[in-house]
């Protein structure tokens, strides 16, 4: 069974690629990462777009 | 380096989002200043994020985890490496690859970085979890 982290994981993969159902979001004042659904409402800053741009080499 | 209006800008986006004990600028009127950032992870862990302010924001600031973190392996990660989303260490410290050129703009502020390292770190435990290299979750920028 996936922890918590690795379906995590696999959702910022799946932001990368464009095909997920679920949008990232960092909520400062907890420090976690969370998942949501994609235009659900909640606490924290959304920071998909992170995960779509991609890191540098 | 900085200007005052600019680092007040700084100063007040931490403070509405970070405990205030929770980051702090360095030598701010020197000619390499920084500020270092606590970040825990999801998992509980704590590290220490030091980004260099010296040329900031007109160039890309580099970022350091404040300590050298091994990989899955066991291998130091002190250089650079594309799997892993790293550059070359300095001071001992694991060098992140956080934004790239092309993505770089004078308008990204020391939160955003935070929160790309903050992502970083915990992309990192997941690899040392399960043994896929960064990349794996952390796409390439293009």
């Amino acid at each position: 069974m996936a922890s918590v982290n690795e379906k995590l994981g696999e959702e910022v993969r799946k932001q990368g690629q464009g095909t997920a159902m679920t949008e990232l979001a960092f909520n400062p004042l907890t420090g976690e990462f969370e998942q949501r659904p994609q235009g659900s409402t909640g606490t924290g800053d959304v920071v998909t777009k992170m995960t779509e741009d991609g890191f540098a080499n | 380096m900085m200007d005052n209006e600019r680092y007040q800008a700084e100063q007040m986006v931490l403070r509405s989002k970070l405990p205030a004990n929770a980051y702090r600028f360095m030598n701010m009127n020197t000619a390499q200043p920084f500020v270092v950032l606590a970040a825990r992870t999801n998992a509980g862990n704590v590290y220490t994020i030091r980004i260099e302010l010296a040329e900031f924001p007109a160039n890309i600031p580099r970022a350091f985890v404040t300590r050298m973190l091994r990989n899955k392996a066991g291998e130091e990660m002190d250089s650079p490496s594309a799997s892993m989303h790293t550059l070359a260490s300095e001071n001992g410290w694991t060098r992140i690859c956080h934004y790239g050129a092309n993505a770089w703009t004078p308008y990204i502020s020391v939160y955003k970085i935070y929160v790309r390292c903050r992502l970083w770190l915990e992309m990192y435990e997941l690899h040392l979890q399960t043994g896929k290299p960064m990349d794996y979750y952390l796409k390439h920028a293009t």
